[in-house]
């Protein structure tokens, strides 16, 4: 349902959440100050976008996915009524 | 670079590595996005790496209470290898040698106490950084050790006093203590001055 564009965002969304936890496992093996201040700025950034950019898809596709419901209910209440006149209680 | 072995950054180590495998994977094989990938990129952008951060991010804040981490600016250099001095007097490498907190005696005795320390304590570290980066990272050694200073040596006397706190009756039979008390609570002696207990650093020039 998403979009070339949504795929590609999720894999940029991906590739800065890899970064993102290279940043921070870096300040784990190295407990000095530039990569810990590195981590805790750089790394949080680029992992809370990637996060951001998978609800970003999600709510895209869900919004997707609603239009086109949508739209097939517009279709199916244009069909002509079955041959034999039947029609449901709500009269659709 | 060592290999940490300390129960939350190993906790940090495999969450992360959970969720690149699922980054990885995705990147590779590219799957339509349906119910099931959404919810294995749930695991792999959401879940995993917050739980890598939580547990990345209060190991790393409990890094920046060691002498290593404080150590790690060439500017702070000499009073790292002060402390880890066995055979050094001063009163820094005195405590650095307490079996409670020997490896952390930076901040045991620059640490700003009280509710709100921590923050405190880490903000001002932040000031640290912005003059590390803005005027001392290309300053060398020999200057750096004449030129650095306490922002405010008046507030070091309240930190000497959060474990030894004055009150105590073998620390008040000192006549020394005795007759300065006012003023060491007031910080207008210093604890750690030449006539009292002893230069905290070796290469430390008091003052303001």
């Amino acid at each position: 349902m998403a979009s070339k564009k949504m795929h590609q965002l999720l894999v940029v969304a991906c590739a800065c959440a890899l970064g993102a936890l290279a940043l921070m496992t870096w300040q784990l093996f190295n407990p000095r100050a530039f990569p810990i201040i590195v981590a805790m700025s750089v790394g949080q950034v680029l992992g809370t976008a990637s996060f951001a950019a998978y609800g970003l898809v999600l709510l895209a596709d869900y919004r997707a996915m609603r239009r086109a419901a949508r739209r097939a209910g517009y279709r199916s209440s244009e069909d002509p009524p079955p041959p034999d006149g039947s029609a449901d209680a709500t009269g659709e | 670079m060592t290999f940490p072995t300390q129960p939350l950054a190993i906790l940090a180590l495999c969450l992360a590595a959970l969720a690149a495998a699922i980054l990885v994977t995705y990147l590779v094989t590219r799957p339509p996005l349906v119910r099931a990938t959404k919810l294995w990129l749930l695991l792999g952008l959401g879940i995993l790496p917050i739980g890598a951060a939580f547990a990345g991010n209060v190991q790393g804040f409990e890094a920046t209470k060691e002498r290593e981490f404080c150590g790690s600016c060439h500017v702070m250099a000499l009073h790292a290898k002060d402390s880890d001095d066995l055979t050094s007097n001063s009163l820094a490498a005195r405590h650095a040698r307490n079996a409670y907190f020997g490896q952390d005696n930076c901040y045991a005795c620059h640490a700003d106490y009280g509710m709100f320390g921590t923050l405190v304590t880490k903000a001002g570290g932040m000031r640290h950084v912005w003059l590390y980066l803005t005027e001392y990272h290309s300053t060398p050694l020999d200057e750096a050790k004449k030129t650095i200073r306490l922002r405010a040596p008046e507030k070091m006397n309240a930190n000497c006093m959060q474990c030894h706190s004055t009150e105590d009756s073998l620390w008040l039979k000192v006549p020394d203590h005795r007759s300065s008390l006012d003023d060491a609570r007031a910080g207008r002696v210093s604890c750690a001055s030449a006539g009292c207990h002893g230069l905290a650093h070796p290469f430390f020039q008091g003052g303001g």
